[in-house]
């Protein structure tokens, strides 16, 4: 019963005033990993599914699993992108492409969250790139 | 596939809303992480149903179930979501049980009263009668139980 109360407090606190009602959240001690039910939208959950090309049908608990499961994702990539963070109050794209690029079970999504250098870097690193090859049409 | 690009992507605005959740008060989110959350979190969906699926093909079956989900969810290296999306499993089966219940009894219900009710009185002068024979019963009750 007190996951379904903090599950419609928490639709009532959508909107500009979530810092102020995640404080309130916290204190009752309910993070995603305890609640039972979803806050994301599961008929988006299954436009995405249905647009996989592998997929002929979908059976009626596999939505609310998927939906769960990408909001238990949400937790655990958030929870360990602050952990790169080091005590600055901030979280930053970099913060994410760091635990992406760490992190065995997210290999998926590298392509997705390439780590940003800067130009300058990068044009270092395909003039190397580009000498390793003549060198190599050399030999 | 004909969906545009930004139908495929989850709203940031609940996605948003589990980012909160995830993190002690306070913390700044960049608008672009924002966003690049909500990405990856589409990518999971994908990754996750194609992963699904291909374990129910293999298994010769056309539907994914929820096995085939927690199955794809371990081969693809995350275990820890095991538990607790089987708690939220069983929650979810007993309300969306509970949700059939109450529509059905209230289909019943609606058909008893559209029908014309006994009248109480016969019954009520009945039920002694049956009590009295009930008590004598229990014993054959229970024999041709057996037999069945």
């Amino acid at each position: 019963m007190a996951a379904d109360k903090s599950g419609s407090s928490k639709k009532n606190s959508a909107g500009p005033s979530n810092a102020t009602s995640n404080n309130e959240e916290k204190t009752g001690g309910q993070s995603t990993r305890l609640r039972t039910d979803v806050v994301l939208p599961q008929s988006k959950v299954k436009v995405i599914m249905k647009s996989s090309p592998e997929i002929e049908v979908i059976g009626g608990d596999s939505v609310f699993l998927i939906t769960k499961a990408t909001e238990l994702f949400i937790d655990h990539l958030t929870t360990a992108a602050y952990g790169t963070c080091k005590g600055n109050k901030s979280m930053q794209y970099k913060n994410l492409a760091e635990v992406v690029h760490k992190h065995q079970n997210m290999e998926f999504l590298r392509d997705i969250i390439p780590i940003k250098i800067p130009a300058r870097l990068a044009l270092q690193e395909m003039a190397k790139q580009t000498h390793i090859d003549n060198k190599e049409l050399m030999e | 596939m004909a969906e545009k690009p930004e139908e495929l992507s989850l709203p940031v605005a609940s996605v948003s809303r589990v980012v909160n959740d995830a993190l002690p008060p306070n913390v700044n989110v960049s608008q672009e992480a924002r966003k690049v959350i909500a990405k990856t979190a589409s990518v999971f969906v994908l990754y996750t149903t194609a992963t699904a699926a291909s374990l129910a093909s293999k298994a010769g079956r056309k539907t994914m179930n929820a096995n085939d989900v927690l199955a794809a969810l371990m081969e693809n290296d995350f275990p820890q979501f095991k538990e607790p999306l089987e708690r939220s499993l069983e929650h979810y089966r007993e309300t969306q049980k509970k949700k059939k219940e109450s529509t059905t009894a209230r289909k019943s219900e609606q058909a008893n009263t559209s029908k014309p009710g006994k009248s109480p009185s016969p019954n009520s002068k009945k039920s002694p009668k049956q009590k009295a024979t009930a008590a004598e019963e229990p014993e054959a009750a229970s024999d041709s139980e057996g037999e069945d």
